[in-house]
């Protein structure tokens, strides 16, 4: 265990450090461009980066980052991950990028009939050639390494149980060990604990940014709790509409206030509304 | 590093239901392979057995029909065949799956009763009941319309009976606190719930009897199969191959229209759309000011615009009311075009018992060793058939399912190819292996499998179809390949389908072994056929009881395997 601790962690001067993430005027639209989900966005992350991005339901936070490993197509734009280009990279080089970029799901994603090891090892599917059926189908070495990742996040013991067995907590544990398996170099996490409780919430993102920051992995987050957010994020991104209204590194400058406004709606008239309540601030 | 503990961690530990498990499932595939080997097939057979099989298609063609109008006329008794026996089982087998829902009926007995007419109805195959009451009726379409409904109270009265089980209780308990009757609480609070499931089990039901109703003039019961009896009698080729392809184009026409209609019935728009059909169609009791009037007698006025009461003109109503009419004509049809005497069928109801009577035996004197050796056959060509068409479906199952297919284009060549080889029914496709191959077990589970093939690779294309796209989602993130990701999240999530239909094409592939002797392709059929024309009724009964016994004993076990394997 290293020493890192919440939000007491050492901040390294990321900006020294060659970018992993390069996101250029990225426009997303959906169903005929009647749906803008992405509003020229651009951004770059520094290599070791513990990036999170933060807004209202719909405001574009998946889809950004399903841009950034390929599972969805710009529609104008580019996006360069670890050197490559995401948008222009078919078959076989985007399967070899995306090797390198772990994803954790807000629904965590995992094949719930199968046991948790199975679900581990199939993080090693790029590594590996060939389909795989069944635990015993992966070599013994892959094995012991996929059983050494479950008991990092605490399943050990849970090893050949059927995943869908186990608490949402844990199929999210199950999907993180996945994720370390795969040994990647970036982390993209899409509301990671979305569909869980405040407590296990804290431990789940706890283990993730733990698990990252140990294996010096850089890490690109939504989520929708911004105490958790400031928590352990070492910069914070707002999104509002598809278009970036915040973007900072987590330090004193960064008041609750500001990142509050990234919670405001607008409505048609260009003035702002708080989230919940009716009242109208006007903004001219 | 590595202790012998650790070894033990990375191995799945074995217990006593996954032992039983892989027990069953070697079993399954020894049985399959030692059959298709004793039997004398293999997916490669086709290939070598290409010769014959080129020969026997250059005597065909060019197909041929000489008298189109009989041809006409025999497909369309055909068809009002099926509808009326289909007719006749919904209306048997409503009462029955009533009677066997344990939410509805709270006696064991009869419950039991119920369900165990339902086993046996089923596991009687339509194709001898035919040759049962050709005996009573003579030739002609009545025996065809008799055999295909008592036949279908099997299938009907399970699935009537499970979509009656699986109900929403709520209505029906604001039925009962309203303080509505027993009969009302059923017609009320049960009746619309079910019946768009009836109309669409009835509908599939339909598409089952017509591919059977074109077989059943092999043994007599009329309709076209007559014509395909004829044409092997006289070794004429090519009129066998253009009623055979007349039979292909119907029965996909009737399959495309079938699901067609189950779709708008069941609603295939993902929108809460429960409506009731009886609502739908605008029937029931209209209020009237009666039901409004005081409990003093003093005459009442609607409290409303009595327009207001008749559920409007819509899409959904009108196709209903389409679809309500042109049953109800086709059952008109039914009793007037073919020779089809409702009168002649009500006075025949009588004469069942003692037929079936008939065929209980006494003694063990039907008994005779070949029957031993016979069964056996049957079993191995059902095993046979199933192993080498699923060799070919679940390949082919990938490629017709939407989300898994590599491209659009191969979807659709996919599906349209399994449209086709379904269209083909499994006895004609056996008369024609029978004259390419000679007599046999060979030809008889060749056919088998074509037919097996077709409709399994439906059942799984469709089950694949249904699995969740999260998880493919999670192993694509990985950079896992195409085929990576197909074994690894879409067979887990497909496989307790893929078990449950593969045992079920099993137990419909040894239920079509018992009758392809009927065209002289081996099996048990032989002596039942013969044991009909000879009228040796306790040799029949006798083998039936065997065929429900071996049928009995599969469905059993497949229920014990679906159970461990969801
Ligand atoms: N496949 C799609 N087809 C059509 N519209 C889509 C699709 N995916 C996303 N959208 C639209 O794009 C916008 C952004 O959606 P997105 O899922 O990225 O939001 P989000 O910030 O992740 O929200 P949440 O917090 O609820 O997950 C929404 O308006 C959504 O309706
Ligand atoms: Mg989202």
């Amino acid at each position: 265990m290293t020493d890192v601790e919440g939000a007491i962690r050492p901040t390294p001067n990321h900006a020294d450090l060659p970018p992993v993430v390069e996101v250029e005027g990225l426009v997303k639209t959906f169903d005929n461009g009647r749906v803008r989900a992405l509003d020229d966005v651009t951004f770059s992350v520094p290599e070791g980066q513990l990036c999170v991005i933060i807004g209202l339901s719909g405001s574009g936070k998946s889809t950004l980052l399903r841009h950034l490993n390929g599972l969805h197509e710009p529609t104008a734009g580019s996006v360069t991950v670890l050197g490559g280009r995401v948008d222009q990279l078919k078959g076989a080089k985007l399967r070899a990028l995306r090797t390198e970029v772990g994803f954790v799901f807000q629904q965590f994603n995992i094949v719930g009939r199968v046991s948790c090891l199975e679900n581990v090892l199939s993080g090693a599917l790029g590594r590996l050639r060939g389909p795989r059926f069944g635990v015993l189908s992966y070599p013994k070495r892959f094995r012991e390494e996929a059983l050494a990742q479950l008991e990092r996040v605490g399943l050990g013991d849970r090893a050949f149980q059927r995943t869908d067995t186990l608490s949402g907590g844990q199929q999210q544990r199950v999907a993180i060990a996945r994720m370390l398996m795969q040994k990647p170099k970036i982390v993209l996490a899409d509301e990671p604990v979305a569909s869980l409780d405040p407590e296990i919430s804290g431990q789940v993102m706890d283990l993730l940014f733990r698990a990252c920051i140990e294996d010096q992995i850089t890490v690109v987050c939504s989520l929708h709790q911004v105490d958790l957010a400031m928590g352990w994020a070492s910069r914070l991104i707002g999104l509002q509409d598809g278009k970036i209204v915040l973007d900072s590194p987590v330090d004193d400058d960064l008041t609750q206030e500001r990142v509050m406004d990234v919670y405001r709606r607008l409505d048609p008239e260009g003035r702002k509304i708080s989230e919940y309540g009716t009242s109208v601030t006007d903004l001219s | 590093m590595v202790t012998s503990d650790s070894k033990q961690q990375v191995r799945p530990p074995v217990s006593r239901r996954r032992s039983l498990l892989t027990a069953t499932f070697v079993a399954f595939f020894v049985g399959c392979l030692y059959s298709m080997w004793d039997i004398g097939v293999n997916p490669l057979t086709f290939w070598t057995e290409r010769q014959d099989l080129f020969n026997l298609l250059d005597r065909m063609w060019a197909p041929r029909i000489d008298e189109p109008r009989l041809v006409w006329e025999a497909a369309l008794d055909t068809f009002l065949m099926a509808f009326a026996g289909t007719a006749l089982g919904v209306f048997l087998a409503v009462p029955i799956a009533f009677l066997s829902a344990n939410n509805v009926v709270k006696n064991r007995f009869v419950r039991g009763a119920a369900r165990a007419f339902i086993v046996v109805t089923r596991a009687l195959p339509e194709l001898i009941l035919a040759l049962i009451f050709v005996r009573v009726y003579s030739i002609g379409v009545l025996p065809g319309v008799l055999a295909l409904g008592l036949h279908s109270i099997g299938m009907l009265g399970k699935l009537f009976s499970d979509s009656i089980e699986q109900i929403d209780t709520g209505p029906r308990e604001g039925v009962v606190a309203s303080g509505a009757g027993r009969l009302q609480e059923i017609t009320t609070g049960i009746l619309p719930q079910v019946i768009p499931s009836f109309i669409a089990i009835s509908l599939y039901r339909l598409d089952i009897n017509f591919r059977a109703s074109t077989l059943l003039g092999l043994v007599g019961a009329g309709g076209i199969g007559l014509q395909i009896r004829a044409h092997q009698g006289s070794l004429d080729y090519q009129q066998l191959l253009g009623v055979t392809l007349v039979i292909i184009v119907l029965i996909a026409i009737v399959e495309i229209i079938s699901s067609r209609v189950r779709a708008v019935i069941l609603g295939h728009d993902d929108g809460p759309k429960k409506k009731s059909v009886l609502a739908t169609l605008g029937l029931g009791h209209t209020v009237e000011a009666e039901d409004f009037r005081p409990a003093d007698g003093a005459s009442a006025e609607l409290p409303f615009d009595r327009e207001a009461l008749r559920p409007p003109w819509n899409r959904d109503r009108i196709v209903m009311w389409i679809f309500g009419s042109s049953c109800l004509a086709m059952l008109i049809l039914a009793f007037t075009v073919p020779d089809l005497s409702f009168i002649e069928m009500i006075q025949g109801f009588p004469q069942i018992p003692e037929i079936f009577n008939n065929l209980i035996p006494r003694n063990m004197d039907w008994w005779e060793d070949r029957w031993g050796e016979l069964l056996v056959e049957t079993i191995q060509m059902g095993f046979a058939a199933t192993g080498l068409s699923l060799v070919f479906a679940i390949p082919t199952a990938m490629l017709a399912a939407r989300n898994v297919a590599p491209a659009r284009w191969v979807y659709n060549a996919a599906r349209s190819f399994i449209l086709g080889v379904r269209a083909l029914p499994d006895l004609i496709v056996a008369v024609i292996f029978v004259a390419a191959l000679g007599l046999g077990p060979q030809p008889g589970v060749l056919a088998l499998a074509i037919g097996l093939y077709g409709f399994s690779t439906k059942l799984f294309a469709d089950s694949i179809e249904e699995i969740k796209e999260g998880p493919r989602d999670g192993v694509r993130a990985t950079g896992a390949s195409g085929l990576q990701e197909t074994f690894t999240s879409v067979l887990p999530q497909a496989m307790p389908a893929i078990i449950g239909h593969s045992l079920y094409v099993l137990d419909v592939s040894l239920r079509a072994s018992t009758v392809l002797g009927i065209v002289g392709a081996g099996g048990i059929g032989f002596p039942l056929v013969q044991g009909t024309r000879l009228f040796q009724f306790e040799l029949v009964g006798g083998l039936l009881i065997c065929i429900f016994v071996l049928v009995y004993a599969i469905e059993i076990l497949s229920a014990w395997v679906r159970k461990q394997v969801i």
